[in-house]
């Protein structure tokens, strides 16, 4: 709704209507008419973009965005930190350097900013195996998509996939986090692997 | 641009360490990639992957130094074309040229040019930091004498001009402590003066009269004989061509990685124009469009100070705000009855309010907070600049000894926070100040201790 008001207010403006055009790759999201808008829109610096993937060409933000996953490639998942968390995470990055990593165009692969409400969303990173990915959140964002994450994880059959996931009370550290993974018998520690 | 950091990070050994200075392999495989972090660092990286990195991790124009200690310039570490892509890394490095025709009195001029046009802004020292010294001759005593009279009255990093080898070796050795860059090793001289710079470990700037071609056999060949540091010159002297000149050079390394002219150049504005202005003028093109090093007949207050501006603010990184350090900042020398101010430390923030301070003549405190280069709303809105911070801030700063009342001026956009500051300072008395930093004088000037 917002892009259609903002592309009837200004139609040169930032938001533009794209055909989908011919389906390249259902599982990663990839469609013919997009990328032919974003090679041009990118002046040939980017040929394509998967709209539901983490690892392969993942979306660029403007570095505005809510929350960054980034991959744990030891632990077989994906974290998501939200912008209010201003500590060390997992990766090695805080939000702000994360924040600079995928944004302002820079397509990072292994990197992508998104909004809360996205993780709880049946296309978050579906391409790489959607929810069951995600091995850390910090707690305040565990705390407010409560909700929804139940009603998403109910839907993907693991009802306490929540409780799963570590947060910075088990550790901030691959290595602090993975034994808890272990014990709770994460998914993600049991799917394809993620590179 | 090389591998993806994904890419990289496949080929490290993924043993979170930390050894290299960040947490994980990951953090650290994203630096090589953006080109901010050398492989060098990982201790654990086997040969293989060395070698499959070495490639995409170096920085396509290779950084080097000239001279050392405080006059140390550091030039190249380019990654892009274009500012706005990312940003420019390293600044060119501005010189002086002196001769061996020059009189004394001259070059003591020169001198003391580059040591009195020396301006404090935002809080950086701006200068030209570099001496180009020429053997007009070709005769090695006075040139040697030159170089010791210019080492000995300046700190300034060197260019050492010549086209006799053995007077420029000579210049070379006495002062090879100070890194100087040797110019220019050409198709007849590259074997003596490659052994020179190998030998004194100083950069070697290559000229060759055979266009792009020539200087690449050249670059090659220094490259074989184990050189790491050269410095590029085409010898084109008309602003047309060096311009043209410097766009293929800064493409040909980001856009192809093309390690031959991978290196940062040396241009000679006073070398193409007739005065003052128009080098100027070439020198400003210079900066924008990929110079390394740019040498100029003379620096006038009025030619090298616009220079320093430009130079200052195309290789300032747009993606950071420029900060002030956190602190407490006498203004007008302030006693134990002065108004204490705060506000944050984004520096434009920082330099318009100190600004109207001292532009209202009343001796302040102004306590800087790091709201990391936010200014006052944002970093309230961001969480930066709350009673919480401040009152942290304050109570840390040490400003409570230094004067004798308890009243603290606030910015009046971060009114809302004067409530929970009042908490978190208990006996402070939380004034709140005027919304536009142009109104600070009028307020101060009305100002009584309670």
């Amino acid at each position: 709704m917002d892009c259609k008001a903002s592309h009837e207010i200004n139609p040169t403006g930032p938001n533009q209507p794209i055909e989908k055009g011919e389906t390249l790759d259902d599982k990663l999201g990839n469609w013919k008419g997009v990328n032919d808008f974003v090679y041009k829109a990118s002046r040939q610096a980017v040929s394509s973009y998967n709209f539901y993937s983490i690892v392969y060409d993942p979306m660029t933000t403007c570095g505005c965005c809510e929350c960054v996953a980034a991959i744990l490639p030891s632990c077989n998942g994906i974290m998501t930190v939200n912008r209010e968390y201003n500590e060390m995470t997992p990766c090695g990055m805080k939000f702000t350097t994360l924040a600079g990593t995928i944004g302002g165009g820079a397509v990072t692969p292994g990197f992508v900013g998104h909004s809360k409400y996205n993780i709880c969303q049946r296309k978050f990173v579906a391409g790489d195996g959607g929810l069951l990915r995600v091995v850390w959140m910090p707690k305040m964002l565990k705390e407010e998509l409560k909700e929804r994450f139940e009603k998403r994880a109910e839907e993907l059959g693991v009802p306490d996939l929540l409780d799963r996931i570590a947060d910075e009370t088990v550790g901030t550290t691959e290595e602090e986090i993975l034994p808890f993974l272990t014990e709770k018998k994460h998914p993600a520690l049991e799917m394809d692997p993620i590179m | 641009m090389g591998l993806t950091g994904i890419q990289i990070f496949k080929l490290l050994p993924k043993t979170n360490c930390g050894e290299c200075g960040v947490p994980t392999c990951l953090a650290f495989a994203m630096a090589l990639a953006s080109g901010s972090a050398e492989l060098d660092a990982c201790p654990y990286v086997s040969d293989e992957a060395k070698e499959q990195l070495a490639e995409s991790s170096a920085p396509p124009v290779r950084p080097l130094t000239v001279g050392t200690g405080d006059y140390a310039v550091k030039v190249g570490g380019e990654t892009v074309m274009f500012r706005h892509e990312k940003t420019f890394v390293n600044e060119p490095g501005l010189a002086v040229l002196v001769t061996t025709e020059m009189d004394d009195a001259a070059v003591n001029d020169k001198l003391a040019k580059l040591d009195k046009f020396q301006y404090d802004r935002v809080g950086l020292n701006l200068r030209a930091e570099m001496v180009a010294i020429k053997d007009a001759s070709g005769d090695a005593d006075s040139f040697v004498a030159l170089v010791n009279k210019v080492k000995d009255a300046s700190q300034a990093a060197l260019i050492l001009m010549s086209d006799n080898a053995d007077a420029l070796a000579a210049g070379v050795k006495a002062c090879a402590d100070r890194k100087p860059l040797i110019y220019a090793a050409t198709e007849d001289t590259a074997d003596t003066l490659g052994a020179l710079a190998k030998e004194t470990g100083c950069p070697l700037a290559i000229k060759s009269s055979d266009g792009y071609d020539g200087l690449v056999a050249l670059s090659d060949k220094l490259t074989g004989m184990g050189l790491k540091d050269l410095v590029l010159d085409t010898g084109a002297r008309t602003a047309k061509q060096a311009f043209e000149d410097h766009t293929v050079i800064r493409r040909a390394a980001v856009k192809k990685v093309f390690r031959p002219l991978g290196f940062p150049t040396i241009t000679f504005p006073c070398e193409m124009a007739d005065n003052l202005m128009d080098e100027t003028m070439l020198a400003a093109m210079f900066i924008a469009k990929y110079a390394g090093f740019i040498v100029m007949s003379d620096l006038e207050a009025y030619s090298l100070f616009p220079l320093l501006l430009e130079r200052l603010n195309i290789y300032t990184d747009p993606q950071r705000p420029m900060t002030a350090e956190q602190g407490i900042y006498p203004i007008g020398n302030p006693n134990e009855n002065s108004p204490v101010l705060v506000t944050c430390n984004f520096s434009l923030t920082y330099f318009i309010v100190s600004g109207e301070i001292e532009g209202s003549r009343v001796p302040s405190w102004l306590c800087v907070q790091d709201t990391e280069g936010l200014s006052v709303l944002t970093a309230w809105a961001a969480g930066k600049f709350t009673g919480e911070t401040v009152g942290t801030f304050i109570s840390k700063s040490g400003i409570a000894d230094k004067v004798s009342h308890k009243n603290i001026i606030i910015p009046g956009y971060a009114a809302a926070i004067s409530g929970e500051l009042e908490e978190e300072l208990g006996d402070w008395k939380i004034l709140v100040g005027p919304r536009e930093a142009a109104h600070i004088p009028k307020y101060l000037k009305t100002w009584k201790p309670e």
